[in-house]
């Protein structure tokens, strides 16, 4: 079920009446909201809510057993085992059988391992990543137990963001599920206008803007040098407005249920060095790696090798855990690298006297050369493009001027916001203007709305 | 009162009043006002033996614009699928221009639109047709429809509609159209909100039929508002050379099982056409057929001499005038219904000498069905 589709409106609306008929009661409520975030996920596939079923007593389960028992650390490594399990086999069993396979071809062992193909459920990498922080955080006595059934699975499957995140923390939920919460007139228009504007990104700009770069990616050789420059511009912008739009979506629902999800993304092509970027790109996994995989490897603890070596191999975690191929690891491993190479040069005078503009200008043009192996279908095309782009051929890129022109005001609209011009936004003229503009936008194109959220295939 | 930062990370944060505001303008403004003014300025190139192109058989928007000239300007609106329209022959040539000719005045209107079917008449006629009121109406029924369940709509099997747009979304439920719950809606959305059926004007009239993105990815360099002119011609342009007989193609015999008055889906959707029709004030008249009766194979004819009684009876019964147009000569057929140029030459004729067109051309004359 997709936000921007009538079902999810129907489903809304009466998931929305229930939630509030049951105002009074808050664990009737709470039933309520479990049983509509199994509806909402089991509409893509019933039998994916087996898989969450099981997932979330297990984790229960051994939330209990960890703050109770003395078997603490054997509890959570099953819980960490068996969450690591689900994402090696739903998710990667075909990445490791294809390579066994090719490198026993490689070796002459005469071997024929058959390449798994598994159905990949929707969102698992979401709310398994989820779960193992509720049980770390259990273990480390950063979050209290949760004893009520109920309460937990609510919170590992809540609909707004269990497919796509934000991937919330159990001390961020689990105490607004606590409490009924109070719906005010300022949450369902703040939420409404959240929706509204991920509606907007999603349906007018990353689906237009997917229509250019599935063109030029999908048939890389045939492109010239500009026009693969302004496609890799492109999905730059298209996979920000894909997964911020969802992100939006997601938050705008959970704040008209009462529930405030983290913020996860903030103008992230307005970012001055390459750790500032991941500090507003997918807030929700960048912290989450920080917390559950980065301080635990030594963070910035040690000496500056360590420390290198530290953030590098997070990066590649990272890449991996957004897909099944080389390609996404060359990707993390790319971030890596331009991260541990610009530690040092960020804290030099040189660089602090750099104009702000020319640093933006400089991290966007570095990320746009690591989404190349992002979006690219495997490491051949992305190693093309790439080779292409470098014989510097000038043709008409046929860039839609209109999509072109969008897209700049969109990040210059971003470059003030992070400014001290800011107020010029704030106007209330500038904002309900821009709002119906965005809407009428958005009637315009929504006819053609029916494309996937990119995030969702992780 | 919390910080403004945690809401997002842009301003697009309006108050409960600025949305109301927000709503009102796109509501008011440009869901429902935008497209009226639209249709006013709008100019629709119409004419004599004006019928609405092939390339437009899906743009309602034009249709409605269409009933309500055609409403204004002729005493006679002739409704139905491509016989009347006239699939093999010229824009000069077509039932209702053979008759215009015949009494020497445009009386007839050609609101026929290719492909069709009852069903989907029954939603045109509500939602795009309101403009037809207290008119002379003559609705072709075409047996055709019923020839088999399939193009009856009553099969199980999914099955490409025509005019998909048109036919009932959720009751009744045609099991052989096979919408998903969400398209369904935002068909619905297009036939109760004027802006949607604007915007699918607007893309067929000027881009193509493409999507506005798609086009805009093909002609990257284009302004879509240079696309857009006040004056549509959605007239059709193609000349046809007047077509081979059936048996010239070589189409043979057809074993038809037809689907019995009582079990159509068409027939009963054609009923309800009538009732809304006779509702708005109009006189209904019903011409049944053509049909090729050389095509059918004795007992598949056998078949369809019955619901022809079957529909003849049922007219009859409802005080409706109708004319049941005879066997034409075989050769005057280009497939299962369509006539040649002679055929509808005959066919005009013999509709003149109905009492449809009484007051048209001689007042006061005696009124008498024509029957086979």
């Amino acid at each position: 079920m997709l936000f921007h589709t009538w079902t999810f409106v129907v489903f809304f609306t009466i998931t929305m009446a229930v939630y509030l008929l049951l105002r009074r009661h808050a664990n009737w409520r709470l039933l309520w909201l479990l049983i509509a975030s199994y509806v909402f996920y089991g509409w893509w596939n019933p039998l994916f809510l087996i898989l969450i079923f099981y997932s979330t007593s297990l984790e229960y389960l051994a939330g209990l057993m960890i703050a109770d028992t003395r078997y603490k650390k054997t509890w959570l490594a099953i819980c960490l085992l068996n969450s690591v399990f689900m994402l090696g086999f739903f998710k990667y069993a075909g990445f490791f059988t294809e390579n066994l396979r090719t490198l026993f071809i490689i070796l002459h062992v005469p071997l024929d391992v058959p390449v798994a193909n598994i159905l990949l459920p929707v969102g698992i990498s979401f709310f398994t990543f989820q779960s193992m922080s509720y049980i770390i955080d259990v273990y480390y006595k950063k979050v209290k137990v949760e004893r009520h059934f109920i309460r937990y699975a609510s919170f590992v499957a809540m609909f707004p963001q269990m497919v796509a995140g934000p991937i919330e923390r159990g001390r961020n939920i689990l105490p607004q599920l606590r409490h009924i919460p109070i719906i005010r007139k300022l949450d369902v228009s703040d939420g409404l206008s959240l929706f509204l504007v991920g509606l907007v990104k999603k349906v007018v700009l990353a689906d237009f803007l997917a229509i250019y770069v599935d063109k030029v990616y999908n048939n890389p050789s045939l492109y010239d040098s500009t026009t693969l420059i302004f496609a890799t511009y492109a999905f730059a912008w298209q996979i920000y407005f894909d997964f911020s739009g969802y992100t939006d979506m997601a938050r705008g629902v959970a704040k008209a249920l009462g529930i405030r999800l983290m913020l996860n993304f903030n103008n992230p092509y307005t970012a001055v060095d390459i750790g500032d970027f991941w500090r507003r790109w997918h807030i929700s996994l960048s912290s989450w790696f920080k917390d559950y995989v980065y301080v635990p490897l030594g963070g910035n603890r040690g000496f500056k090798y360590k420390v290198y070596w530290n953030v590098l191999l997070t990066m590649v975690i990272s890449g991996f855990w957004h897909g099944a191929a080389w390609t996404f690891i060359i990707w993390g491993a790319l971030n890596g690298l331009g991260r541990v190479l610009t530690i040092d040069l960020e804290k030099t005078q040189f660089y602090l006297k750099i104009p702000k503009i020319i640093k933006q200008l400089l991290v966007f043009h570095f990320i746009c050369l690591t989404w190349v192996f992002f979006r690219a279908a495997n490491l051949s095309d992305a190693l093309l493009i790439l080779k292409k782009i470098c014989q510097f051929t000038n043709a008409s890129p046929e860039i839609p001027v209109f999509l072109f022109g969008a897209v700049g005001l969109i990040w210059i609209y971003q470059l003030i916001f992070s400014s001290k011009y800011k107020w010029l936004l704030e106007n209330s003229f500038v904002r309900v203007g821009g709002m119906v503009t965005a809407l009428v936008l958005f009637l315009i194109f929504s006819t053609a709305a029916n494309k996937q959220f990119i995030y969702f295939q992780f | 009162m919390r910080k403004r930062r945690i809401f997002g990370s842009n301003t697009f944060r309006l108050n409960f009043k600025e949305l109301v505001i927000a709503g009102v303008i796109i509501v008011a403004g440009i869901l429902f006002l935008l497209p009226f003014v639209w249709g006013k300025i709008e100019k629709l190139q119409t004419g004599n033996e004006f019928r609405i192109s092939y390339d437009f058989r899906d743009d309602y928007w034009v249709y409605q614009k269409w009933a309500e000239n055609a409403a204004k300007e002729y005493p006679v609106i002739f409704i139905g699928d491509s016989v009347v329209w006239g699939m093999y022959v010229d824009n000069s040539s077509t039932l209702p221009a053979k008759i215009n000719r015949k009494l020497n005045r445009q009386a007839v209107a050609n609101l026929a639109v290719d492909g069709m079917h009852n069903v989907a008449l029954e939603g045109l006629l509500k939602n795009y047709g309101s403009a037809i009121r207290n008119k002379t109406v003559i609705l072709h029924y075409n047996p055709l429809w019923m020839n088999s369940r399939k193009y009856d709509l009553s099969d199980d099997e999914e099955m490409q509609v025509h005019h998909p747009r048109l036919i009932p979304q959720f009751s009744p439920k045609y099991k052989c159209y096979t919408e998903s719950f969400s398209g369904r809606l935002n068909i619905c959305r297009e036939r109760s909100i004027p802006f949607f059926s604007l915007l699918n004007h607007i893309r067929l009239a000027f881009f193509k039929n493409e999507e506005l993105n798609q086009w805009m990815i093909d002609n990257p360099y284009k302004s879509p508002f240079s696309q857009i002119a006040m004056t549509v011609d959605p007239g059709e342009k193609e000349k046809k050379n007047g077509g081979e007989s059936w048996k010239q193609q070589g189409i043979s015999a057809q074993d038809w099982a037809w689907v019995s008055l009582d079990k159509s889906y068409q027939w009963q959707a054609f009923t309800r056409v009538v009732k809304l029709l006779k509702e708005r004030g109009n006189r209904v008249c019903v011409m049944v057929g053509p049909l090729n009766p050389y095509m059918l194979t004795p007992a598949s004819l056998d078949k369809f001499r019955k619901i022809q009684q079957d529909i003849c009876a049922w007219l009859k019964n409802q005080n409706i005038e109708y004319m049941l147009v005879p066997d034409l000569p075989s050769e005057m057929y280009a497939d299962a219904s369509h006539p040649l140029d002679k055929g509808y030459d005959l066919i005009a004729d013999t509709l003149l000498q109905s009492p449809i067109f009484t007051p048209y051309i001689k007042p006061g004359a005696a009124l008498c069905s024509v029957k086979k």
